[in-house]
Order: C-alpha cells, then structure tokens, then sequence
C-alpha cells in the first residue's frame, strides 16, 4: 500500500500542484482547504504524513498539527512539513514542541517539496525500525557512546549535552575520518532537508567546548577547510 | 536696656509686621506676573524702612519737625526705588516676552528658530541657549527623517521597476505558452523558474532591509570561530565560483572569537562574497580571510574586480546604490540591496563594515569585537536569549 499524504492549504493553485506531484511520486493524497475539514478527513483517511501551512482560515497551522498529533494513535509521531510564508520565523515552527519535521517557505518548488515528503517518509520508516532495535553502546578512542540510554562518556566522565549535541556528537563518533558537509549533516543528523545552515556551526562550536581539551584548537571536531567538518577519534 | 537695644527691637518689631505682609503678598502673587511682584518687593521694602522710622520715631519723642523731614525722606527713597523696580520689571518681561516669541518659534518649519535679540538675565540666556539647542536637534532629526523619506520614496519607486521588468516578462512568456505560440517552449518554462526564484530573493532582501530599519531584526548571538563561519562561506559558495570560473580560497587564524548571531553574519558575508564572485572576471581570485586585529577581529573578501572608481567608494553601502546606473537588471544583476543589508547586519553587531581598493580589486573589510573565550561548557540552546539591537535606520541613508 503507498503511503498517504494529506495536503492542507487554502490556496487550492498550490495544493493542486503538490497533489500532482505526490500522486506523481506513486503517493497517495487528498486534499482539505481549512484546519477543521482537515481534522476530520484525517479521521476517516488516517494520513502517514501530512503537509500542512501555517496560515489557514479558522484553526491555525501549528494548532491543527497538535490536534492533529493528539489524534493519531500510533507510537511514532506523525510527520508533519509546514508551509510557511516569509517571516513566519520557520526555525520557531520547528524548534516548538508541536512543531513540524520538516519546513518549505513559500513560494516553493513544488518538485522539492515531493523530493521532502519522500525523505521525511523514508526517515519515519528508518526511525521506526531502529527504535525496535537501537544500536548497541560502543567505545571509541576515549569516548563511550550509549544511543539506547543517551548517554556520552569522555574518560569516563558523563558529558552534559542538549539533544542535538548528542545527535551531532554520536553521529561524528559513529561515522570517524570522514568529512561532512554541513547540507549534509542537516540532512542526517537534524533530519532536515533544507533550513539554516549556520544551525549546524553554532551546534560544533558548543560541542567543541564540551570534548575538546582546548576548544579554539580541536583536535577531534575538525574545520575541514571549505568543505565541513570531520571527526577524528584519535588525532595523532 | 540701654537705648540703643531699644532702637533695635522697635524697628524689628514695626519692619517685621510688615515683612511678614510680604510673605503673605508674595504668597498672593505666586502667580502674578513678575513686574507686578518687582514692583510690591520694592513697596514692601520702603514699607518696611517707613514702620521702622516711624516706630522708633514714636518711641524716642523725636521732634515733629525731625520726623516730617525722616518722613519725607522715606517717601522720596520710596518713590526711586519703585521707578527702579518698574524699570527692571520691563526688563524682565521685555525679555520674558521675546523668549516666548522664540519659544513659539521653536518647530515652525518655514521660519526656522528665531533666537530671541538683546541682553538678557544670566538665567533667562541659559534658557534660551537651552532653547536654541533644542532647536538645532530639532532641525537636524527633522533633516534626517526628510533624508530617510526621500531615500524610501525612491526605493520604493526602484523596486517597483525592478519588480515591474521581470513580471513583464513572465506575463508576455505565460501568453505565448498560454495561446501555444512559444517557439521555445522548454526555455520559457526554465526561465519564468528563474526569474520567480530572483524576484523571490529580492522580496525576502526587503522583508531583511524592513526588519534591520524597523529595529526587530532579533539576533541571537552565539559565540563563535571566525574561521569556521569563513570555512563556512567559503563552502556554500564554492559552486557559484566554480560556475563562473573564479577560484575562491578561503585564509583564518584559529582562537579569533566572535559573539554574533551566526545566521545574519552568514548572510552578510554570504552577500560580500557573492559580489565578490560577481565582480570577478573568469580566472580572477576572490579570498575571505579572517584576522586578529586590535580589539577585535578582521573578516576581509578581496576579489579582483578591477578596483571601483573612488568616486563611487562612499556609495556602496548605500541602499539601492548599483555601479552600473542603468536601472535594467542585467541577467543577473541584483537590486543593490546586498551592500546595504551587510553594513545593517554588521552594525547590529557593533562592528563596521568598509571598502579598500587593494591588489588587482577591492576588498570588503567588516571588524567585529572581539571577545574573551567563555570559560567551560556552554550553555543550553541558547533560543531564548535574544537581544533586540537599537532601532537602526535604513543603512546609507
Ligand atoms: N566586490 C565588488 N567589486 C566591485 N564592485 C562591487 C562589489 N560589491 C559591490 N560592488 C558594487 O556595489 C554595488 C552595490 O552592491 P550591492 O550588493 O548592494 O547590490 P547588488 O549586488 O547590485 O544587488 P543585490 O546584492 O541586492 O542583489 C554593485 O552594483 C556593484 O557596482
Ligand atoms: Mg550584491
């Protein structure tokens, strides 16, 4: 069975394209034009993920997405992308408790915006298959990472991290002496395919300080000069 | 009691009654115009000196014909120092007056302020020196706030053209598409994709332009390595040199630290090497290097534009400013907005943004302070702290 996407937008020249291109994608769509008929099709026509703008007639977007979230009985969150208008601050869209996976501020393109939808399903599909089965804990160098218990050791001293420094970090452990673009570790890392890349450098700095014995001159987390950044377990 | 005591204490007593008629007059008079006061101030004052005389006079027996002549002394001294007290009063309000007109004058666009004429009381010049201060500060908001509307009445008639040429364009590409007479029709569809997306950045350059000016461009400074944010650029620019044939090198010290909101930085040196790589002819060289400086740290983009003629050296930054003053977008010129979001970035960070002519081009030089590395693990997510920068005019204007 292909995976059902539910369009919320009251602009119906937009959702006509974007439905084009989903069902274009070999996904299933369907279509709601304000946030209440769109509450109640999800509940006949249960979504796998849902692209949903913030602005909408009646219920607003990120108000529709709690609801929408709250209704949807299964142990994984449902997946939501906003569609945001410029100025909608679409970093407070994602970093609220409600927020969405995934953002396109519009206007946008509507072929990158199938190309999303298909990653962030592909994503929940990932996650829902390592949450059955979280990676074992390993050691690398002089850390000891646990993904199952969130848990970062460095000589065997827990360090203190937000969630997405320990995302960052136990991906860097995971993947040693390869360099990353910062695009590209948007991608992996905060799982999203497009959005402020300086998220990205503000989040090696504050993990710089945290393993690096001396944090303007690392020796783990390293600038690769303009590429990325790579990490190296044991820097000779 | 010797007599002379005796003196003293009659005319305190007689001076005093009417001393304390004074107070209860100039109680009266708090409100009454300052001539008014001057001229009772002078009557209490032969008052006082008449109820002492005659007090005393009174008391002591002295001859009739001692104290008609004491009398008529009083009256004269009386007399003299009201006319003195009715003149220094016109003196007073003369000035008092001309101080009002000035006052009145003060925010009248045609005539200008017109400081009061004549000599004055010391307090009376100091507050028309107050007056005239204001004046000028006056004068001089007023002048910048014509300055800023003049500015914006032409940016807004600059943007309208500028948004004007390419909607022509894409209306006259959808007819043709529309009626199935376009020759080409696979180059329309790409270009109307790529003007849409150029007027889509020029319209997110205004909303960055509104948000610097209105004051509500919320930063939220992170401390951060110069040379990552260079690498950075560097990085995300990399394919735009490559497309144009431009080599892009990148140069930093390590341990130069910064406090700025990574993201606006970003885009503002995102900007200068943008037109760095614009300006640079295939073959040429752009190089961002980050440097320690006295007090701060140094980001420069030197490119090998040829130099720009120094005449035009002071206007770069300003806001809808483009070197070449024809008003048509080239193919890829832009709205000459890119300079003028920098220079409101970088001063939203304290710092300052120049131009040099240098090498075989320019170089765009922006100093930002520097800052003392924090001591320890950092902080959270840091989304909560947000400083809001001064309200800043439109930058060049
Ligand atoms: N690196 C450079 N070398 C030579 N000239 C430059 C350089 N950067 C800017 N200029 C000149 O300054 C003008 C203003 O630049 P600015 O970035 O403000 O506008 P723009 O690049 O024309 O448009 P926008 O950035 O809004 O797309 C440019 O048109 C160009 O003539
Ligand atoms: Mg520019």
């Amino acid at each position: 069975m292909s995976a059902r996407v539910l369009v919320v937008d009251d602009d119906l020249t937009i959702a006509e394209v974007v439905g084009d291109y989903l069902r274009d994608a070999g996904l299933e769509t369907r279509h709601a034009a304000d946030g209440r008929s769109a509450l109640s099709l999800a509940e006949e026509w249960p979504p796998d993920l849902v692209v949903l703008d913030l602005m909408l007639p009646g219920i607003d977007g990120l108000e529709v997405c709690k609801r929408l979230r709250a209704a949807h009985e299964r142990q994984r969150p449902l997946p939501v992308i906003m569609l945001t208008a410029l100025g909608e601050e679409a970093d407070r869209v994602l970093g609220l408790e409600t927020g969405a996976d995934d953002y396109v501020t519009k206007p946008f393109s509507p072929r990158e915006l199938a190309l999303r939808v298909q990653a962030v399903l592909r994503r929940a599909a990932v996650a829902a298959e390592t949450a059955a089965a979280p990676p074992e804990p390993f050691r690398a160098g002089r850390f000891e990472v646990d993904v199952a218990a969130r848990r970062i050791r460095r000589d065997d001293r827990e360090l203190v991290l937000t969630v997405r420094e320990f995302d960052l970090l136990a991906f860097f452990l995971s993947h040693p002496g390869r360099a990353f673009t910062r695009p590209e570790l948007l991608e992996l890392v905060w799982g999203w395919s497009f959005g402020d890349l300086s998220t990205v450098t503000v989040c090696v700095r504050r993990i710089r300080e945290k393993v690096e014995d001396t944090p303007t001159a690392p020796v783990h987390l390293q600038t690769v000069w303009g590429v990325g950044y790579r990490w190296e377990t044991d820097p000779r | 009691m010797s007599a002379q005591a005796q003196i003293i204490l009659i005319a305190a007593g007689c001076a005093g009654a009417v001393g304390a008629m004074g107070i209860a007059a100039a109680w009266l008079l708090r409100r009454a115009s300052l001539r008014l006061s001057f001229q009772v101030a002078s009557a209490i004052a032969v008052l006082a000196v008449v109820a002492g005389t005659l007090g005393t006079a009174n008391a002591m027996f002295i001859s009739q014909h001692d104290l008609r002549v004491v009398g008529m002394v009083c009256v004269v001294a009386g007399l003299v120092a009201f006319g003195f007290c009715w003149l220094l009063g016109r003196q007073v309000e003369t000035s008092s007056l001309a101080l009002r007109r000035a006052a009145r004058s003060l925010g009248q666009e045609e005539t200008g302020f017109c400081e009061p004429a004549g000599p004055m009381a010391a307090e009376l010049a100091a507050l028309s020196e107050e007056l005239a201060a204001t004046a000028r500060k006056l004068q001089d908001s007023r002048e910048r706030e014509r300055r800023a509307e003049r500015s914006r009445r032409q940016l807004v008639a600059w943007v309208s053209h500028d948004l004007r040429t390419p909607l022509a364009g894409l209306r006259a590409m959808a007819e043709a598409l529309e009626d199935g007479i376009a020759s080409d029709a696979g180059r329309y569809h790409k270009q109307i994709r790529a003007e849409v997306i150029r007027l889509s950045a020029m319209v997110e350059d205004l909303f960055e332009l509104s948000r610097i000016e209105s004051g509500t461009l919320n930063l939220s400074p992170d401390q951060l390595e110069a040379r990552d944010l260079v690498s950075d650029a560097v990085a995300s620019m990399e394919p735009l040199a490559r497309a144009r044939g431009v080599r892009l090198t990148g140069e930093a010290g390590s341990a130069l630290l910064i406090q700025a909101d990574a993201r606006e930085l970003s885009r503002a040196l995102a900007n200068l090497v943008t037109n760095a790589i614009r300006h640079t002819p295939e073959d040429g060289r752009v190089q961002v290097t980050a440097t320690a400086e006295a007090g701060g740290v140094l980001i420069a983009v030197a490119d090998g534009c040829g130099g720009i003629p120094d005449a035009d050296l002071a206007s770069v930054f300003d806001l809808t400013w483009r070197g070449t003053r024809a008003r048509t977008p080239a193919a890829d010129g832009g709205a000459g907005l890119g300079l003028a979001i920098v220079r409101g970035i970088v001063e939203a960070h304290r710092g300052r943004v120049s131009v040099v002519n240098a090498g075989e081009g320019c170089r765009f030089e922006v100093r930002l302070p520097a800052v003392a590395p924090r001591g320890g693990g950092g902080s959270g997510d840091g989304d909560g702290r947000r400083t809001r920068p001064a309200g800043l005019l439109i930058p060049g204007l």
